[in-house]
């Protein structure tokens, strides 16, 4: 195979290089820069590949991978379930939605940095705190989406369904909702990776398992190279939520796939 | 020609000249790093600062507050001049090749001990079989905890060992925890004034580790010896002076507190008050303030290493040096 | 004489107590199997008035009756198309269909009766291979004739029509026309047809009913006499030329000018 096939095939499925390319970019760029760097401010990703073998082999990562994954879905799910019905009944009443904005504003302002020690004291070191933290890590964004997605519903529409004798019901489960799902997963994919950082916040104010423990005791031992470990290990954790949430959404929606 | 080009010179090499007079006789400007926020028990150098010991020495020092892990890379990178961090950082930094100077000692004796509310019958270590003790996992009082269970005979399995961060103080009276590992000097004083019965296991009763002290970069040592001679002495002078008039130095330290209210101040007097006394221990008497005995760190380095807690050991002279106390 | 199917009778809508009213004095009756368009100028209250027939405004002034009874939203037997077609998006072109019959007998009817009566409409329509198609695949002509479909799905006696060719081609905007006829031909629906195009209204109905603006009102209306079985030639004969004519007259009074 010449030179111009093998060209021609890259270029026609640019899409497919496209990740492992970037991937080989980064890992080059971080070579790089950890050559400028002593091992115990940057590491190579050498260095981070050697640790991570070590630390696997002694079996403890899955363990810690598995309690922050725990944490994070379990607190999304949290999040879905009390930030949804909430946000429906924001958007078809204003007057709720007038009396109770001003607090959801307010809390959300809060950063949860702030909150979490003190909900680690109210509800034990244990995984309750960090899913607790991390539902409402991801409550917010849920909510906004789902009081816009519900609120965006088109007047058209609705006419349409009344002039068809559709009832509150039927308006509900055949126009409210498939009409709001777009907006209402951009929320969710929001939500998902928030819950991941709400774990690790969590962890960070008191825990004795997970990544963000990990990162932590790592960090006392000035073993950057397992910091790296425990900070890929949660890139990971986060970017497939992400696309766990994204196939769900393929499922659901497949008026929105593409051809 | 050349005598307009000579008219423009001479004023440049002037003010050439007056600047760089002024900029000899400006003090040298440096950063020291303290523990997570302003405290008491940072005294020496507050009182330092206030008496223009730093100020005699030629030295401008700025401060600076964060994780005592954070620090310690960042001053051994040279990132940052000076900091402050635990004897058993410093070893376990070592350990991993990062290249950090201990230069002066603040606790001659190892600050950590193990709190518990009178009711739960602690007194001891072996009490500790089967209960839960919340501390931060990690440095110093990860250090005391397991040289205190190693010394006594308690296996580690036989705890069960809580990372609480620094909500020590919460968890106790919340009584989340049986027992809590807190500096000896620091929070025992708030509890006892907060009104709670407390029995207290400290760690200077079970072996002598190196504690807290001033540190640096090797390459700060080679680079700028005197600015290290002059932070040291100023050091010292410090604490000299601190605990020879109490009541002056708690009200410079009041001046790096100003959200404290009266309850608090009263508090941290007995805080300070307290460190004071870890200030200061036999070999300090003999020696002088900020000496360690080498043989101490052997001790520290041995006992980290049996307990898993660090996997090399370096010689004692690469990271400690004293050539700089007076 | 059998009753009306749609009885307008003296409407005035004012959106706004204290503002000019939308709509004036309005009175017009509709019989069962006729086609009737409403013409007027944009802005006239023709749609508005559409959507008081469907029952989804109601009239400040006056009253409206289909099949003798006062106008509410859901009136089975009454099919609407939009101007945009309206098809929801998330659903394929048969479950856009079959949306009224869901509605109205859902419960009743299984899922295969559904579809197989939504395929009906679709045959009706002549919209064949797209009932598992979403609307964006399609293109405006079809996503009309889809329109068409759903509002002759639920057992439709009545059809409404707002400006459904408007936004299509001329070409396709014949094609619809004829089919429209051909359906109605088969069914025997009573259809009112909301209309800017004189030549369209004309062209499919038996009456014209012309309308002025400000206030919206009917200026009058013209009856289309020239027998069914049309075709597109029709448009060239001096009968019709004549009658698109009278309906132009009327609109011109109505703004009051004269270009006689």
């Amino acid at each position: 195979m010449d030179k111009k096939r093998i060209l021609q095939i890259i270029r026609r499925n640019y899409e497919y290089f496209s990740l492992p390319l970037g991937l080989l970019l980064f890992l080059l760029i971080w070579k790089t820069a950890a050559g400028f760097y002593a091992s115990f401010i940057l590491p190579s990703p050498v260095e981070v590949g050697t640790r991570f073998q070590e630390f696997q082999r002694q079996g403890l990562l899955f363990r810690h991978f598995f309690v922050t994954f725990l944490e994070a879905f379990a607190g999304f799910c949290l999040a879905g379930v009390t930030a949804l019905p909430l946000s429906y009944l924001l958007a078809r009443n204003t007057f709720l939605e007038k009396i109770f904005t001003p607090y959801i504003v307010g809390l959300q302002a809060v950063p949860i940095v702030a909150l979490a020690p003190l909900l680690v004291i109210w509800f034990g070191f244990g995984i309750t705190s960090k899913v607790l933290i991390a539902a409402l890590t991801a409550f917010f964004p849920i909510l906004t989406n789902g009081v816009v997605g519900f609120r965006g519903t088109d007047r058209r529409f609705r006419e349409m369904m009344a002039i068809m004798g559709a009832g509150r019901k039927t308006v509900f489960f055949k126009l409210e909702i498939p009409s709001a799902l777009p907006v209402l997963f951009g929320g969710l994919k929001m939500g998902m990776t928030l819950s991941v950082i709400g774990a690790v916040v969590g962890e960070f104010a008191g825990a004795g398992r997970g990544l963000g423990y990990l990162v932590n005791t790592a960090r006392g031992s000035f073993d950057t190279p397992l910091i790296f470990v425990a900070l890929l290990a949660l890139a990971v954790l986060g970017i497939s939520f992400y696309l766990f949430v994204s196939l769900v959404e393929y499922l659901t929606m497949p008026w929105k796939r593409r051809g | 020609m050349k005598k307009n080009f000579l008219w423009i010179l001479l004023p440049v090499v002037i003010v050439g000249a007056v600047v760089f007079l002024i900029d000899r006789s400006r003090p040298q400007k440096t950063t020291l790093a303290m523990t997570f926020v302003p405290n008491v028990q940072f005294a020496p150098w507050y009182v330092a600062e206030e008496k223009g010991f730093f100020r005699e020495e030629g030295v401008e020092v700025e401060f600076d507050y964060r994780m005592d892990i954070d620090a310690l890379p960042l001053v051994a990178a040279g990132k940052m001049d000076f900091a402050l961090a635990g004897g058993d950082l410093v070893l376990t930094a070592r350990s991993q090749g990062i290249p950090v100077v201990y230069l002066m000692c603040l606790y001659a004796k190892f600050p950590p001990a193990v709190v518990a509310l009178a009711e739960t019958g602690i007194h001891k270590p072996e009490d500790l079989i089967s209960r839960k003790i919340g501390l931060p996992l990690y440095g110093t009082s990860l250090l005391a905890m397991k040289a205190i269970l190693h010394s006594s005979g308690v296996a580690e399995t036989d705890v069960e060992l809580v990372d609480i961060g620094y909500g020590q103080i919460a968890a106790l009276t919340e009584r989340l925890v049986d027992a809590v590992v807190v500096f000896a000097n620091n929070e025992t004083v708030q509890l006892k004034n907060m009104g709670y019965d407390i029995n207290i296991i400290p760690s200077w009763d079970y072996f002598s580790l190196v504690g807290h002290g001033l540190i640096t970069g090797e390459k700060m040592i080679d680079d700028a010896p005197d600015l290290v001679g002059s932070m040291v002495r100023a050091g010292v002078r410090g604490m000299d002076y601190a605990l020879e008039h109490p009541d002056e130095a708690f009200a410079i330290c009041l001046k790096h507190l100003p959200e404290l209210g009266e309850e608090q101040k009263k508090i941290e007097k007995e805080v300070l008050m307290a460190s004071m006394e870890i200030w200061e221990s036999g070999y300090t008497r003999q020696k002088g303030l900020g000496y360690s005995h080498p043989d101490a760190w052997r001790e520290s380095q041995e006992l980290m290493y049996s307990a898993g807690l660090i996997q090399d050991k370096t010689s004692v002279d690469e990271f400690l040096d004293l050539s700089f106390l007076p | 004489m059998a009753e009306p199917v749609i009885a307008v009778e003296n409407v005035t809508l004012s959106f706004q107590p204290e503002t000019p009213p939308e709509l004036e004095g309005v009175s017009f009756q509709i019989d069962e199997g006729e086609i009737v368009s409403l013409v007027g100028p944009s802005g006239c209250g023709k749609s508005t008035l559409l959507r008081l027939i469907c029952g989804v405004l109601a009239p400040t002034e006056g009253v409206i009756k289909v099949c003798g009874k006062k106008a509410v939203p859901g009136w089975s037997g009454l099919g609407f198309v939009p101007q945009d077609s309206l098809l929801f998006p998330w659903r394929t072109v048969l479950a856009n269909v079959r949306l009224p019959l869901e509605i109205k007998a859902g419960g009743e009817l299984g899922e295969e009766e559904l579809n197989r009566q939504a395929r009906k409409a679709l045959q009706l329509v002549n919209l064949n291979g797209v009932e598992d198609k979403y609307p964006r695949q399609l293109s405006g002509g079809m996503k009309q004739r889809a329109a068409l479909a759903r509002g002759l799905a639920a057992d439709t006696r009545i059809l409404l029509l707002d400006e459904p060719f408007a936004a299509l081609d001329a070409i396709t905007r014949t094609q619809l026309h004829l089919e429209l006829l051909s359906v109605q031909s088969r069914t025997r629906n009573t259809v009112l047809l909301v209309t800017h195009d004189i030549f369209e209204a004309v062209f499919l109905s038996h009456r014209v009913v012309v309308m002025g603006e400000n206030p919206g009102r009917i200026l009058g209306e013209v009856t289309v006499d020239l027998g069914f079985s049309r075709n597109s030639k029709m448009m060239g004969t001096p009968e019709f030329s004549r009658l698109v004519g009278e309906v132009q007259d009327m609109l011109e009074r109505g703004w009051g000018r004269d270009y006689g």
